[in-house]
Order: C-alpha cells, then structure tokens, then sequence
C-alpha cells in the first residue's frame, strides 16, 4: 500500500484542512482516505508520551506518504519542534547523530539492516527510541535490539492507514510473533466478547482515529482490519494471521491472489505459482515467483514489467517443469525443495 | 594468493544483477547509473544489491566509512569497491 498526502479540494471534504493518503490498489481498488489535522495530533501524543517521551533528533526511515511516516517524521518533529533527519530519502547516508542527543528513529523493515550497520555511529546518542511498523520486524531488528539494549528500545506498532495505531508491544530479543499486543486507550474493539479463547476473531477496531474514506462524508463507525486475533483480555490480543493472501513486503500491503491474477494476465504463455516468504532479511515478508515458459521466450524481466505497481519479489526461480500434487495444484513442498 | 581480477569481478556482479533483474542487467553498460537503467532499482533494491555483492564476495561494506551510494552506483564502480576489499582481505 503506497499513500500520497495532500489536501482535498473534493465537494465531498469533511473539513478543508483534511490531509489524504492514497492506497495504490496493490490489495484492491485504489483508494483515498482523509484525516483530520486533530487526528495526526492525537496520535503523535498518544504514542510519542505513552512509548517514546522526550527527543531531540528524529531519524525517520518511513516515507512520509505513508501515514506512518507523516505522523512520525513529520508531525512530531513539527509539534516537538525537534529536528528530522529523512533517512527514507539518502538511506545510504551518514547519520547525523549528536553525542548524547535523545534520538527517534523511524523503522520499516529495511532500516534494521542499516541501523546494523550504522550502530557505531548511533551509539553515540544518549539514548535511542526505535518505534516499528507497516510489517513484521525482520531478525536483524532483534539482533540489534539484543546487542544494543538498554541504550537501544524498541517498540512495534499495529495499524493501517484507515485506522492509524491500533496496538502496540515492546521489540525485544526472543519474542516471537506470539507477543501479546496492547491497544492504545481510544481504541475500542467490535468483537464478541464471549467467544472462548483460543477462537480466532476478526479484528474490528473503533475510536477517534479512523480515516474517513472518499465515497464517504465522514468516518466509518469501525473498520474491519482483515487480521485474525485471539483476544486475551479486555485490551490484549495475539495476532493470529490474515484473513487472506495478504503480506506486507518493506510495509507495503500485497495480495498473492492479485500477483498471481496479474501474472496470468500479462503472461498468458508462463506458468507462476506465487508463494509467501515469511523472513525474509530485509523486508521482513515478501514473496517469490516460481515460473516455466516451456521455451515460448518469457524473460525474467517481462515479469517484473508485468508486476511493476507491486513490490519486487524476493526471488524469481524458473523451472522447466513446475511440480504439481495429483490433483493438479501446485506443489509447494516440491517447489521449495527446487531453491 | 590469489585474488580476482576486476573483470573476474565485473562479470560476477554482473550475475549478481542479473539473478535479480535478469535480461533488463544482461547488456548493462559498466558506467551507466544502475537507478537509471534497471526498473524498479529503488532504495530497497540497492540495499538487496549491496548485500547481494557482500555474500557473493565474502566481503562486508562498510556504510559508515564509505561512500555506498557512490560506490554502488554502477557495475564499474561497484568492481573497483570490491577488488579493493578483496585486495585488503587477502594482504
């Protein structure tokens, strides 16, 4: 899911200072949400007190077009009157650290890798405050976590662009995605509360925050966010997986079905069998393509022409044959054991 | 010891983006900037290639002390980085 702020000049504005923020269509039809500047404002406080607390230096791995990325390298710079480093645009750049500043940094899946690599020069800073979204953490966040604390704390935030931060719990080394997750205390849940535990729910979320999306005139009374959740108290819950093909690939939201729907599509002639990557090092999820053209002159690079609106896939195998189960489906044992 | 020679090099990171980005690498030009040739080369890509070239090489960049994004520009740029890495490694 890609985002595009800016301002609505649409007849249908809520109010005329809404920001919006596109999603691309990569998990469906594209489509504009709006928030409002007090909402941008409620969320930078809540997570900047509850999880963060004071900073002089923000380094803000997160594309601001993104909701993640406005809120945190746009917004709490500017109300903390602190300074920002946009290291989503030069990632490759030195850090521009202080010795004993207070430093935020910003994190999609791929800036671990380049924390790692840059420790020696973040180490400087009196402390370092990491806040993680858009996608599962890849195992380079944990190793740094483990060799960083106490100097380096992390924390993993749940969200959406339509519903902003849902849920959030520390990143700490060894804990696997069984983590248990807190909501933040404006989110109230739809969900019934009398199903026995263990029972995966879907996770439907309500409160103040919730964007407002262009085919309405103002928010929705709740959102189903498509994740499946065990709830374990009053305001926990275990992320169980996704209702659908969904994975985030750097935080960017792909449907599987529509990779492979587009596949088919733009390349008739090939086979693709399209499969998740679930750790993948840098971007934390991803996916690969297997493919077989049988000869009829299908390229490696005619597949990524046809997957160009979609994030790269993590590797693209060709088979001669792709192996298939008695029943005609794709085998997935046979084709992992092909890498 | 021995140690590879900068076209030994040049067509091993060659390989390297070609597994990834496959005929759109295979005629690339050894100066022209890779962000500007192969689709879809964004940040991440360049971080998938800088790793790409450390685990082919056995090398580790250094992000710190290096102009990365200088040095991983284009083929002919990445190859002199890394015959001179390979070089200090094998002194």
């Amino acid at each position: 899911m890609t985002t595009t702020p800016g301002r609505d000049g649409g007849s249908r504005a809520w109010a005329l200072d809404e920001i919006w923020f596109d999603t691309s269509g990569s998990t469906g039809a594209a489509r504009r949400w709006f928030r409002l500047p007090h909402q941008m404002e409620r969320e930078v406080r809540l997570i900047g007190e509850s999880l963060v607390g004071p900073v002089d230096h923000v380094v803000n791995y997160a594309p601001p077009q993104h909701l993640f990325g406005a809120l945190f390298g746009q917004w709490l710079p500017r109300m903390a009157q602190v300074r920002v480093h946009q290291a989503w645009s030069c990632p490759y750049e030195p850090l521009p650290i202080t010795p004993g500043e207070r430093v935020l940094v910003v994190c999609v899946p791929m800036a671990w890798d380049l924390l790692r690599r840059s420790w020696s020069t973040l180490e400087r800073a009196g402390s370092v405050v990491a806040l993680h979204s858009s996608a599962a953490p890849p195992s380079a966040a944990r190793d740094l976590v483990r060799r960083a604390a106490p100097l380096l704390r992390a924390h993993e935030i749940l969200g959406s662009t339509e519903t902003g931060g849902i849920a959030h719990r520390p990143l700490v080394p060894g804990e696997n995605a069984e983590g248990r997750w807190r909501a933040f205390p404006d989110v109230s849940f739809v969900h019934d509360a009398k199903a026995p535990a263990g029972r995966a729910q879907e996770l439907v979320v309500s409160g103040p925050r919730l964007a407002r999306p262009e085919s309405r005139t103002c928010p929705p009374a709740y959102w189903a966010t498509g994740d499946l959740v065990d709830f374990t108290g009053p305001r926990a819950f275990r992320l169980v997986g996704r209702s659908s093909s969904l994975l985030k690939v750097n935080g960017i939201k792909v449907h599987l079905a529509r990779v492979s729907e587009r596949l088919s599509a733009r390349l008739p002639q090939a086979e693709c069998v399209v499969l998740p990557v679930s750790d993948a090092p840098l971007t934390g999820e991803g996916y690969m393509i297997f493919w077989s053209d049988r000869g009829r002159g299908t390229g490696v690079t005619d597949i990524r022409e046809a997957l160009r609106e979609f994030p790269s896939p993590a590797r693209i195998v060709h088979l001669a044959d792709l192996p298939r189960t008695a029943t005609g489906k794709p085998d997935r044992k046979a084709l992992l054991a092909a890498l | 010891m021995h140690t590879a020679d900068r076209s030994e090099i040049s067509a091993r990171v060659l390989t390297v983006l070609e597994k990834r980005f496959g005929d759109a690498a295979h005629a690339l030009a050894p100066d022209v900037d890779l962000s500007d040739t192969l689709p879809g080369f964004d940040s991440l890509a360049a971080l998938e290639y800088v790793t790409a070239v450390e685990g082919e090489f056995g090398i580790e960049v250094d992000f710190v002390g290096d102009d990365v994004r200088y040095w991983f520009s284009t083929l002919d740029r990445t190859a002199l980085y890394v015959h001179e890495r390979v070089e200090d490694q094998a002194a």
